[in-house]
């Protein structure tokens, strides 16, 4: 039986290792050549590696960029970036609300005919201008006007999950999604912040945009503070773990009373500029998908909001949050500081992640 | 915390890369929008890529998945703060754009239709369909089946023979989840050889 499975397993592997045998067309690196040279780079990733290097000044502006929109900042190879003409959702990343359930993964481009998700999820309702609403789908178009009409013009921009919409319009109906104006940040854009409108979901009612819940909402914040280390993540599962993670906040109050039956304790410290230190937690997400549990902050003092150039000084600002277990995915738990893949390989940002399997 | 920072993302005076070739160099030019340095770069990385897009994908879309994972990479080149990271940098965005073309495929398909059109059915129907299935009928079948990820794992792995823990990183996940999947994904695989094609 053994040597009838091993030979099974050679076969398979054989068939692996020859399934990338096929020819790479001739034509395909003077294509992408031509391409690129047609093609600008983004220049949102720039902004943090030079923030990071003391010797550039230039730096300072992107700190709150950095910080308030990871998932755009960041250094992440997105599930897709390429320009699809319609909002276009491949995968759902809730925040954590009643209303929102989990789906499985969908298309990156728009498809009429393409079968509702079972477990879709519900677009946000009753936003208000001013409010804040986070992107739960990849490569979600900015328009110029609320319809997909032609003289609907697409911007550059992509908005990625994680990223951040503040609401300025809305919502508005137009053909057949419900759109809210906004602003969001887009490096192409004179000031770095672009304002258009942004279909909330597809026409089946699964969300490309969710609204952030305040606290109450599986959420509660324990305790807040300046210092730590930034971009680093603790999990406190027990009664055991909670000092530890308390003295890492930073945090000069008693320690809380925890239920850790019904909780567990979350504390993620993020990185503000010296001279643009507001910052605020909008909400904890859930991606229900990928299992990973993230903060949703937000710096008044950034672009999107209508602030100030900031220093490049790095600051930290911890929160500590308790979060209900009912509220978070079965098993191994990935807590992230913000939605934004973490890319890189070996760069210093595991800090960033924390895995737990929950019992 | 300037310096805890500038620590951090600092990168070295000295790399692996510097010293094997100017990889590192050629890196930095791109960065800063030198077409030249990243045909450059693109001819020692594309073959491999366009590989492991053939792996995960299949052929007919491998070099679509390749070339926009590439022109992705170009965009988004000025952004990588750590330029020895590069080449896995460039194989996770080639593995999220397969991941996207899978996507795209499976919403494309409806339940319960397969893609069977793979050509005009014959007049005379021939032995029994069974009988006509080949190992690799099977196998293409069973790897149709699997998702996104497990695809990628088995294809980081095996085609592209990397560690589980590199692979794992390639997709962002833990190491001991890349095990479960990959064991999973190798029981579907065998599943699909039947004892008649076994023997």
């Amino acid at each position: 039986m053994t040597g009838r499975r091993n030979n099974r397993d050679d076969r398979v592997i054989d068939y692996l290792r020859q399934r990338g045998e096929a020819p790479m067309p001739a034509r395909l690196p003077a294509e992408v050549i031509d391409a690129a040279a047609r093609t600008p780079q983004d220049n949102d990733g720039q902004r943090r590696a030079t923030w990071v290097t003391p010797l550039l000044a230039a730096a300072a502006v992107m700190l709150a960029v950095v910080v308030t929109l990871g998932g755009l900042a960041l250094v992440d190879p997105q599930v897709g970036d390429d320009p699809t003409p319609e909002p276009s959702p491949s995968s759902t990343v809730p925040t954590m609300s009643p209303s929102v359930t989990p789906r499985p993964s969908a298309s990156p481009d728009p498809d009429p005919s393409a079968s509702a998700s079972p477990e879709a999820t519900d677009e946000p309702t009753g936003v208000e201008p001013g409010q804040v609403l986070v992107t739960v789908t990849d490569d979600l178009v900015v328009r110029s006007a609320p319809s997909t009409a032609s003289d609907s013009e697409i911007y550059s921009v992509r908005l990625q999950p994680g990223d951040l919409l503040r609401v300025t319009e809305g919502p508005v109906e137009g053909s057949g999604f419900t759109w809210y104006r906004g602003a969001v940040l887009d490096s192409s854009a004179p000031d770095g912040v672009r304002e258009g409108w942004v279909a909330a979901a597809d026409q089946d009612g699964t969300a490309w945009l969710a609204a952030v819940p305040g606290e109450g909402d599986g959420w509660r914040l324990l305790g807040e503070s300046t210092s730590g280390e930034p971009y680093t993540v603790g999990v406190a599962t027990s009664s055991d773990d909670l000092p530890a993670l308390w003295a890492d906040a930073g945090i000069s109050e008693d320690l809380p009373a925890i239920d850790f039956q019904r909780e567990v304790v979350v504390r993620y410290t993020h990185a503000v500029s010296g001279t643009c230190p507001d910052i605020n937690l909008e909400g904890i997400g859930v991606d229900p998908l990928d299992d990973i549990v993230y903060s949703v902050v937000t710096l008044p003092s950034s672009p999107l909001f209508e602030g100030q150039n900031c220093t490049s000084d790095a600051r930290p600002h911890a929160f500590v949050v308790a979060v209900d277990r009912d509220q978070l995915p079965d098993g191994e738990v990935h807590f992230r500081l913000q939605r934004g893949f973490i890319a890189c390989v070996d760069c210093g940002r595991e800090s960033e992640e924390v895995s737990v399997v929950l019992p | 915390m300037g310096g805890l920072d500038a620590q951090r993302w600092l990168e070295p005076a000295s790399t692996s890369m510097e010293r094997s070739g100017g990889l590192y160099s050629k890196v930095r030019r791109a960065q800063e929008g030198d077409v030249d340095a990243f045909a450059e770069l693109m001819e020692r990385h594309a073959p491999e890529l366009h590989r492991l897009a053939a792996a995960i994908v299949g052929p007919d879309d491998a070099a679509d998945a390749t070339q926009e994972a590439l022109l992705s990479a170009w965009r988004q080149l000025p952004g990588l703060h750590n330029r020895d990271s590069f080449h896995p940098w460039l194989r996770t965005i080639l593995v999220n754009r397969c991941r996207n073309v899978l996507r795209d495929r499976s919403r494309r398909l409806s339940p319960g239709v397969l893609d069977f059109d793979r050509g005009s059915e014959p007049a005379d129907p021939g032995p029994p369909v069974h009988a006509r299935v080949t190992e690799q009928d099977s196998l293409d079948a069973a790897f149709e089946t699997l998702s996104p990820d497990q695809r990628a794992l088995l294809s980081l792995h095996y085609t592209m023979d990397l560690s589980i823990s590199e692979s794992a990183r390639t997709l962002g996940i833990r190491t001991g989840t890349a095990k479960s999947r990959l064991s999973s994904a190798l029981a579907a695989l065998r599943a699909a050889l039947s004892p008649e094609v076994e023997s």
